[in-house]
């Protein structure tokens, strides 16, 4: 898979994952303009798109929620699933309960698709339910 | 288990912290954290699709046991690994735990001999930080110092870089293998310490 991962600062912790199929980053490039045999390119767009699609969800949070949290600058893997993904949260929420506060699949007008997670650890899920209204005990 | 043809993409992660058959009931696949001993001839170890995380094989050949697990940190937060928690998700904890587990299988600390893969670094970009700070880097690093500090002698390491590795590990040879399927690099670490003459007091 290709990967970009933004690591949050602020109110909450964890990362920002923005995950996709080689081929539909391929098709994610093309759409913005870039040829996907200019690599380097390609991996500043993805990144650039993981900033945009990232502070978007952020910016949400902080809206629903009340939580000011930013994301970090981009960083670019692409190989194995569980390699990425791994590497992500050991990177970002070290030795801390983790769990994917937000997934979402956005559909890609050339066909394919994009994940976007948010992983964040369990006291950032209280802060976040809390800033929701939800008490714990309902939760 | 379904005795039918296992089709699942062997790079594909497992279950956290588990340990689980594989494409055959002697496939023994270690999740992250997870770690497994065998004195199974037929067997094979394998921790797959590790990033920054350490496969660590420990193998006593002469005594015919091997075990690998999953390392994902450098160091519990609290100095030990909670309850709950997968046994070997830690590099402080774990090297120990799998040489006892190892020795208590019939290996001898004397003779047991390390391979490790993974380290890697995953993710380039701006904000990337210095390598020696990054979690792949520390893992290694902490592996390597437990090693040393328990005495065993590390017979091969594929590390480092920015790819993903699975290790593999045949019980009846000891011998290791580590494939990257980003470079399609195969390396092949044999059992030396079937070649080294027994150790015998004067």
């Amino acid at each position: 898979v290709v990967a970009v991962s933004l690591p949050i600062d602020g109110a909450i912790d964890g990362s920002v994952l923005l995950l996709m199929t080689d081929p539909d980053a391929h098709v994610l490039c093309s759409l913005a303009g870039v040829s996907s045999r200019d690599d380097e390119m390609c991996q500043s767009m993805l990144c650039e798109l993981g900033n945009v699609l990232g502070g978007g969800y952020l910016a949400a949070l902080d809206d629903l929620t009340g939580l000011e949290a930013m994301p970090g600058p981009p960083t670019f893997a692409r190989d194995m699933l569980q390699s990425v993904l791994a590497s992500s949260v050991a990177e970002h929420s070290p030795g801390q309960p983790v769990l994917a506060l937000l997934h979402d699949t956005l559909s890609l007008d050339g066909g394919g698709a994009l994940d976007v997670l948010l992983i964040t650890s369990d006291d950032s899920v209280r802060a976040v339910l809390s800033g929701l209204g939800v008490e714990e005990d309902a939760a | 288990m379904s005795s039918g043809e296992d089709t699942r993409d062997p790079f594909v992660p497992r279950r956290f912290g588990a340990v689980e058959p594989g494409r055959s009931p002697d496939e023994l696949v270690v999740g992250i954290g997870g770690m497994s001993v065998t004195t199974q001839k037929s067997s094979t170890l394998i921790a797959r699709a590790l990033g920054s995380c350490i496969g660590l094989a420990l193998i006593d050949v002469g005594a015919g046991v091997a075990g690998l697990c999953h390392v994902h940190l450098p160091a519990a937060p609290t100095g030990s690994v909670a309850e709950g928690e997968p046994p070997a998700r830690y590099a402080d904890v774990a090297v120990e735990a799998l040489l006892e587990a190892v020795c208590a299988q019939g290996g001898s600390k004397r003779a047991v001999e390390a391979v490790i893969a993974g380290g890697a670094t995953m993710f380039a970009g701006a904000g990337t930080r210095p390598a020696h700070e990054q979690v792949g880097p520390r893992n290694e690093r902490r592996v390597r110092e437990e090693l040393a500090r328990l005495g065993i002698r590390l017979a091969g390491a594929a590390t480092g870089g920015s790819e993903g590795r699975t290790i593999i590990v045949d019980v009846a040879t000891g011998d290791v293998t580590v494939l990257s399927r980003a470079s399609g690099a195969r390396q092949r670490f044999a059992a030396v310490s079937a070649a080294r003459p027994a150790r015998r007091r004067a």
